[in-house]
């Protein structure tokens, strides 16, 4: 590319701003999608269709209580056997994934959403403002993050809301330095000087010449960011501070069927694999974005 | 477990098996109503080895008056011995550090002879000096200093006897309070080490000393060298450590690192080898309370209606894997003193509480919140049953679960419609969960404590057996017809103790000595 | 700017960081509900014994005042003692830091040692059945929450071989070590797919660069290849990923230490902020808080003085 490149090695994303702005007669992106974006885009929507016709496809009711024939191995009436309180794991499982998926995207849109405001606000106003801002994601990663998500949770209470809260303060830093870089990195270079001078709005700028830039890193970094913030979510089940009981979430399965992992091991094995399944379709996709965007 | 411990206060010592004490009219029978221990204590028991406890609480320190957890009562009495025991039957005290005891109703007064060969871990005899300032301390103690009020004065006519002063001719609750892991004899001024210095480093009398303790983590006690008797403790060391998780509890227990798992979850009861198992007689109670300050369960008929939707065997089959027996009243059962309700206990019965609410200020449920401590497995799970059976009744169940310091803040502060936790005695006496009671806002549901008050005070000084049965079935009747504080469940206390391991003998509520086990390895 | 003037300036940023850390706990235990006082005397005391208690702790005072004093001591090296034990924080925190400590370095070894062969293998066999199977148990690695990879590891290993003790740290440096082992594998296994990942690219992109086709263009082998070009940056760079990951590993061994019974900071914290004792966890959040920044500072700096080509933005 024109512009000279003053970054970290670490930053191995060729810089496209120039090519979108030029490149108008080629084929249009979506035509030529690595098989793994296609892969991993199916395995969402199969995840998205189960939550989504959940009433249709669980044979029993979730809530259904049957303390009397608890911890059953599996049978016919129960595929996947029951839990601690005689409910139907693979019915719990499936609607699990009304609250799991929801969570796990708002948990890392949300961060990115303020994250990226941040970093603009960061990279442009510069000074001052900046140095706060960064001062601030400074503390937060610095954090003792375990600290934090007690406080939050106690202070908010259980449930949605503060989980969603805490994600936000933790995970936005990634996201506002990622913008922040780019900015720094665009607003000095010799051409947009000139497009300024030439009274391009710095909308158009941002448009053009940042985001197809960022978009990548971020469309990057974003399947692997909503895993993440499942992980989390079954972290904090265990800590006690996850979605109360008796609502279906894997994290909450994984906690609650940790006592019984010598005899009936399925009940905390396999609410687990079920994540690796969302796992393996989040990182086939974000390695998919950064195939695509090398091209 | 800590909802347990708090739970009880020493309140009184009833004396209970008065004939065995050697004076105090009544007493309670003690009716072969023993604890299931691996083996009796035999003197040809093996000497040596380590003892390697693990339990799932975290210990509060050396400051008697602050013991909370059941592991800190356990942990206190090895080091720093009373003058009574409570014995392992759960309704009777054994001798400690007083070899003999007797009261003099017209005196009131209750004379204790220490034993000649009490000595502290230092090597000092353990004399009547000793015992006074210790009671001074116990006196004023913030938490249990109320239990001590009735003991007027105590003075020493001589190095080894003590005789303590009480407030009434008959006070039912003395002894069990003397046994009490409060009630320990600590060396005069502290041993001349500093209150705080004390309490980091304690010495006491008891059959062993403290190596090593920090909170949360791994205590380590060795045999005190001066313990009255030579032939006590069978093993050198105790290891005790504080292991959250439950399989690797058990995991530790299955791989022999562990002899003692103390208060093995019922939860997770059903996956030990029960033979390995010591399950004491029901001594704890689940209970939810509903809070009486307030609409919708400041009506009555609501609460009946409540206590008629609850599917009590569901709760003992599920969170309780069927280590649970139903309730029959509030009180917690085998204990000395302890009496029946005359009055027929709830029935899980839907079509009747429904009735009962249609009658009622709330006719079609409400919506309510439940607060119970997230950390206890089986809360966990009870919570969520009785949000499905009051859902049935039409009642919209919020359940939180809180951290256990919120959990506790919350709890006594009694703001919320529901709490659901459980308590246990701590002496052998019913005047035990009275005084929890009494100290708890009645059980976390508001209602005013002054009969009760009355009520206690009249069993403390009930001259005779019949007295006391009269004033105990009455407090049971009278919660059952209030319907405030519903007992779910009476569960049992399961300790696991690993074959090799003899003399273990546990209370119903848990409480053992460590000095009575050996290993045989 | 030159580099030491660098690492002064970052050394200087360094104290209010910490300092506005600790205001930070200290604001947020304030809005904790439960009550630190009726912890520290006892659930049954009356309200006049807690609000004396209260008072002789200073909680009364306002948080300002409680700040400035909690400073001050600090600047003393004086940490305060516990609510529960009576003992000096410090004291708590030096009984315990050796175990985590030990989890800590024996965890990230194991890191290393399976993160550099296998993101080397990764990316020399790209796309190929190996590089699958890598980045799938990867994945699972990454997924399966920390205290059922410990737990299926006891169950799996210890108990059937007996090599392993079950939990808690043993007495003597034979017995640390054997029982460390499986807490950090399972501090190994939930953080190397990451670094593998990374790793993985870049090792890729350098096996893919001019200088390396030129070498393998004048007959250089493959395995000389990798051990010139990948292997010395890549340790280097697993080092500074690791770096990044610091705040990743602490809370990783909060689970594991309370998963396998381990008397670390981990558990500590976890106890004291059950217990809310207060000075505690302010202790121990300020040793974390100092370990994450020093680890980001010399990761920093050893960036900044290793690589010419970085530019040194203030």
């Amino acid at each position: 590319m024109n512009a000279p490149d003053t970054m970290a090695p670490r930053e191995p994303l060729p810089d496209r701003s120039a090519a979108t702005a030029v490149a108008i007669d080629e084929p249009r992106p979506w035509q030529r999608l690595p098989t793994k974006i296609w892969v991993g885009a199916a395995i969402l929507t199969l995840f998205v269709l189960v939550a989504l016709l959940a009433p249709l496809l669980a044979p029993h009711d979730p809530l259904q209580l049957d303390p009397a024939n608890r911890l059953a191995a599996p049978t016919a009436a129960h595929l996947l056997g029951t839990d601690e309180l005689g409910r139907d794991v693979l019915s719990r499982l499936i609607y699990a994934t009304r609250v799991d998926l929801p969570i796990g995207f708002l948990g890392a849109f949300l961060p990115a959403l303020v994250g990226i405001a941040l970093g603009l606000v960061a990279g442009f106003s510069g000074g001052f403002v900046d140095s706060i801002i960064m001062r601030i994601a400074d503390v937060v990663q610095a954090f003792p993050s375990y600290i934090l998500i007690i406080v939050l949770v106690f202070v908010l209470g259980q449930g949605v809301t503060s989980i969603l809260v805490a994600f936000t303060i933790l995970a936005w830093v990634v996201y506002a330095r990622l913008i922040r870089t780019e900015v720094l990195r665009v607003r000095d270079l010799d051409y947009i000087h000139a497009a300024r001078l030439g009274g391009i709005p710095r909308l158009r700028i941002l448009r053009v010449h940042l985001f197809p830039n960022v978009i990548g890193q971020i469309l990057v970094y974003f399947p692997s960011d909503i895993l993440f913030a499942t992980l989390a979510l079954a972290a904090f089940s265990f800590l006690g501070l996850g979605i109360p009981p008796p609502t279906a979430e894997w994290g909450a399965m994984i906690a609650a069927g940790q006592p019984y992992l010598r005899d009936q091991w399925w009940l905390a094995t396999v609410p687990g694999l079920v994540i690796v399944a969302l796992g393996l379709g989040l990182s086939l996709l974000g390695e998919g974005a950064e195939e695509r965007l090398r091209q | 477990m800590r909802q347990k411990t708090v739970a009880i206060v020493l309140l009184a010592a009833l004396a209970l098996v008065a004939a065995a004490y050697g004076g105090g009219k009544g007493g309670a029978t003690t009716t072969g109503a023993t604890a299931k221990g691996t083996s009796g204590a035999v003197s040809s028991q093996r000497r040596g080895g380590t003892l390697r406890v693990v339990r799932t609480e975290s210990f509060d320190g050396w400051v008697l008056d602050s013991a909370a957890a059941y592991a800190s009562y356990q942990t206190d009495a090895a080091v720093i011995e009373g003058l009574l025991r409570p014995g392992a039957d759960g309704k009777s005290v054994t001798p400690g550090l007083a070899e003999s005891w007797a009261p003099n109703p017209k005196a009131h007064t209750w004379t204790f002879k220490l034993r000649k060969n009490a000595r502290f871990s230092d090597r000092s005899p353990v004399t009547s000096k000793d015992v006074i300032f210790s009671l001074g301390i116990w006196k004023a103690g913030p938490n249990f200093g109320g239990s001590y009020v009735n003991i007027k004065s105590a003075t020493a006519p001589d190095k080894r006897t003590v005789v303590f002063k009480l407030g009434s001719a008959y006070d039912n609750t003395f002894l069990a309070l003397m046994a009490s892991s409060v009630s320990g004899v600590m060396p005069a001024n502290f041993g001349s080490k500093g209150k705080v210095a004390y309490y980091q480093h304690p010495i006491g009398a008891g059959a062993f000393k403290v190596d090593t303790w920090t909170v949360g983590g791994r205590i380590v006690l060795v045999r005190n060298p001066y313990f009255y008797d030579p032939k006590r403790p069978y093993v050198d060391k105790v290891v005790i450590d504080v292991v959250a998780d439950d399989s690797e509890r058990k995991i530790l227990f299955d791989s022999g690192q562990a002899d003692i798992v103390e208060y093995v979850s019922a939860a997770t009861a059903a996956q030990y080898d029960r033979s390995k198992l010591d399950v004491l007689l029901p001594s704890q109670i689940e209970h939810l309370s509903l809070n009486v300050s307030h609409p919708p369960f400041n009506d009555v008929r609501v609460r009946r209606a409540v206590a008629n939707a609850i599917d009590y065997q569901s709760i003992i089959k599920g969170p309780f894997s069927g280590f649970g027996a139903p309730a029959k009243g509030i009180l917690a059962p085998n204990l000395a003193g302890w009496a029946p309700p005359t009055q027929p206990y709830y029935s899980t019965n839907l079509k009747r509480a429904k009735a009962l609410l249609a009658g009622s200020s709330a006719p079609h449920g409400a919506a309510v919140e439940l607060i119970y401590d997230s950390g206890v497995a089986s809360d966990v799970l009870v919570a969520q049953v009785l949000k499905d059976n009051l859902g049935k009744l039409g009642f919209n169940v919020k359940l939180t679960g809180l951290e256990t310091g919120a959990f506790v803040g919350r709890a006594f502060s009694v703001n919320s419609d529901m709490t659901l936790w459980s308590y246990g005695a701590i002496s052998p006496d019913i005047s035990d969960p009275l005084g929890w009671f009494l100290g708890t806002k009645w059980l976390f549901t508001g209602l005013p404590t002054d009969t009760l008050r009355k009520q206690f005070g009249s069993y403390r000084t009930a001259a005779t057996r019949k007295g006391r049965i009269v004033v105990i079935t009455k407090i049971q009747n009278q919660a059952i017809t209030d319907a405030h504080a519903i007992a779910l469940t009476q569960f049992q206390v399961i300790h696991g103790v690993n074959t090799h391991v003899s003399g273990f003998a546990s209370a119903p509520w848990g409480l053992s000595f460590y000095d009575t086990v050996s290993l045989n390895r | 700017m030159g580099r030491f003037g660098f690492v002064a300036k970052r050394l200087l940023q360094t104290v209010p960081l910490l300092l506005g850390i600790v205001l930070i706990v200290f604001l947020l235990l304030k809005v904790t509900p439960g009550d630190p006082v009726r912890q520290i005397v006892g659930l049954r005391a009356s309200q006049e014994q807690l609000d004396a208690v209260r008072k002789q702790l200073g909680l009364n005072d306002p948080v300002v005042a409680q700040y400035g004093r909690y400073v001050a001591r600090l600047l003393r090296g004086d940490l305060g003692y516990s609510y529960k034990s009576l003992q000096p924080v410090s004291t708590m925190i030096g009984d315990r830091i050796g175990v985590t400590a030990w989890l800590m370095s024996v965890g990230i070894i194991l890191t290393l040692l399976i993160t550099v062969p296998l993101s080397i293998a990764s990316a020399i066999r790209k796309d190929r059945p190996v590089d699958h199977v890598i980045r799938a148990g990867g994945l699972v690695g990454l997924t399966m929450p920390a205290f059922w990879v410990g737990v299926m590891l006891l169950l799996t290993v210890a108990l059937p071989t007996g090599w392993f003790p079950a939990g808690g740290f043993g007495d003597t440096i034979p017995q640390h070590a054997r029982s460390i082992f499986l807490p950090a594998l399972t501090l190994a296994i939930g953080t190397a797919p990451i670094l593998i990942r990374s790793l993985r690219a870049s090792i890729i992109s350098v096996l893919g660069s001019e200088y390396v086709a030129t070498a393998r263009s004048l007959g250089v082998s493959e395995a000389r290849l990798i051990r010139r070009f990948v292997l010395r940056n890549a340790a280097a760079a697993s080092v500074t990923l690791l770096a990044l990951e610091i705040g990743f590993l602490l809370f990783g061994a909060v689970v594991i230490e309370t998963t396998f019974a381990l008397p670390g900071v981990g558990q500590g914290l976890v106890l004291a902020a059950r217990g809310r004792d207060l000075p505690a966890i302010q202790g121990y959040t300020l040793l974390f808080a100092i370990v994450v920044v020093a680890v980001y500072l010399a990761s920093d700096i050893a960036t900044a003085l290793l690589d010419p080509r970085v530019e040194i933005r203030s």
